[in-house]
């Protein structure tokens, strides 16, 4: 019976996946710096991040991955963390003054990772993304990105891409709203 | 009546038996390796007047950001643009110069069989020894205010053995697989840097 018990230890112990981790700080991105330095605006304040109300409370605390919980490094939540992703996009691409009177702000509408196949792993990401000039709304458009990649039956391969192709959404869901029309309309001179 | 019960603990017997096997059947010993030539700062042609420049640093995993290795190998990185004398001052915000110099890893599987050999390897508590290697793309891309822009791209690698398997030809054995992607990171950025200061576009 002992040898039963420790036999399912060790079995629990290497296999529980219950490991919760930070995601790693948002990289600014060339692609979306050029984007940024091409807009007319001189420059970005950034406003309030935050979950959207009718959106599943977990899912701007947590993600999961196979039973591994991935939570952000930005106040532990993902509305934050995209804000902070914004500012640092903003900042290195000289566009950054919390005096403006452009303010960008958001709601996470939608995030969810879906890594449990054995062969296919997808994520998508969406927000709803205002933008005031001088207090009225010039700007007010949900945004979405949907990813699908190769994933694999072994978790410690799927687990490790899953989760830089979460972080990566982040940076191609504002590239999709730099590059957006209407948002360059909105904050064009 | 004592059959169920034994074949229970002949079971659990045999999974951890394969556990140990599969984890504990040696140390990875990881190799930097030499193909490339090795290029000290000393050696990069430094351009007359050097400009200011932003730096930005990706380390990608098959073609995807890997976040945490970034910030793990960011300081190498600086650092050995920094020691290569090529530019007046370097910093994350944009430059006064509009200068902008985009470092790329890319880290490519070069063997599709990995967890195969391990799994061997793991089976055979290290007898039957396994070597992977890791390959790196670095891309060096620079862009002058002008909007000229030098693209240098170079190659580099890190062998993995585990078990019984000797060491790679051509490689220096690193302590450990952080020395070891340190070191790496800080040969091909160097080496990248020196072609694109010899590059008659980059001035």
């Amino acid at each position: 019976m002992k040898f039963v018990t420790i036999g399912l230890l060790v079995v629990c112990s290497l296999f529980a996946g219950c490991a919760s981790q930070r995601i790693g700080a948002h990289q600014a991105s060339i692609d979306n710096i050029q984007l940024l330095r091409q807009s007319s605006a001189s420059g970005f304040a950034v406003g309030e991040f935050k979950p959207a109300p009718d959106a599943p409370s977990p899912a701007d605390k947590v993600v999961t991955v196979r039973g591994s919980r991935l939570t952000s490094p930005s106040s532990d939540s993902f509305a934050s963390y995209l804000r902070d992703a914004l500012v640092v996009d903003l900042e290195a691409a000289g566009k950054y003054d919390p005096a403006s009177a452009l303010t960008i702000s958001g709601q996470l509408t939608r995030n969810t990772l879906n890594a449990a196949g054995f062969s296919k792993a997808d994520s998508t990401l969406a927000a709803k993304f205002s933008v005031a000039r001088g207090g009225a709304i010039v700007f007010d458009k949900r945004i979405e990105e949907q990813q699908t990649w190769d994933s694999s039956f072994i978790g410690a391969v799927a687990i490790p891409e899953a989760i830089n192709h979460y972080t990566e959404m982040y940076t191609k869901l504002l590239h999709r709203l730099f590059s957006d029309e209407e948002f360059r309309a909105a904050t064009g001179k | 009546m004592f059959r169920e019960p034994r074949r229970i603990r002949a079971g659990f017997a045999c999974s951890f038996i394969l556990l140990i096997s599969l984890f504990g059947s040696g140390c990875a010993t990881a190799y930097v390796d030499g193909a490339l030539r090795n290029v000290s700062p000393e050696q990069i042609r430094k351009p007359s007047r050097p400009q200011d420049v932003q730096l930005l640093f990706t380390f990608q995993t098959k073609g995807t950001t890997n976040a945490k290795v970034t910030e793990a190998l960011e300081s190498e990185v600086t650092a050995a643009v920094a020691a290569s004398g090529i530019f007046a001052t370097l910093g994350e915000a944009p430059a006064l110069s509009g200068a902008t110099l985009h470092i790329v890893i890319n880290n490519v599987p070069l063997d599709d069989a990995v967890f195969a050999k391990g799994f061997a390897t793991g089976l055979t508590f290290g007898l039957v020894g396994s070597a992977v290697t890791d390959g790196y793309i670095c891309t060096v891309d620079f862009v002058s205010p002008g909007g000229a822009r030098v693209t240098k791209k170079l190659r580099h690698a890190i062998h993995t053995t585990i078990g019984a398997k000797g060491a790679p030809a051509n490689a220096v054995k690193a302590k450990n697989l952080d020395e070891a992607a340190h070191t790496m990171t800080r040969q091909v950025t160097t080496a990248a840097l020196k072609e694109l200061a010899d590059d008659p576009v980059f001035k």
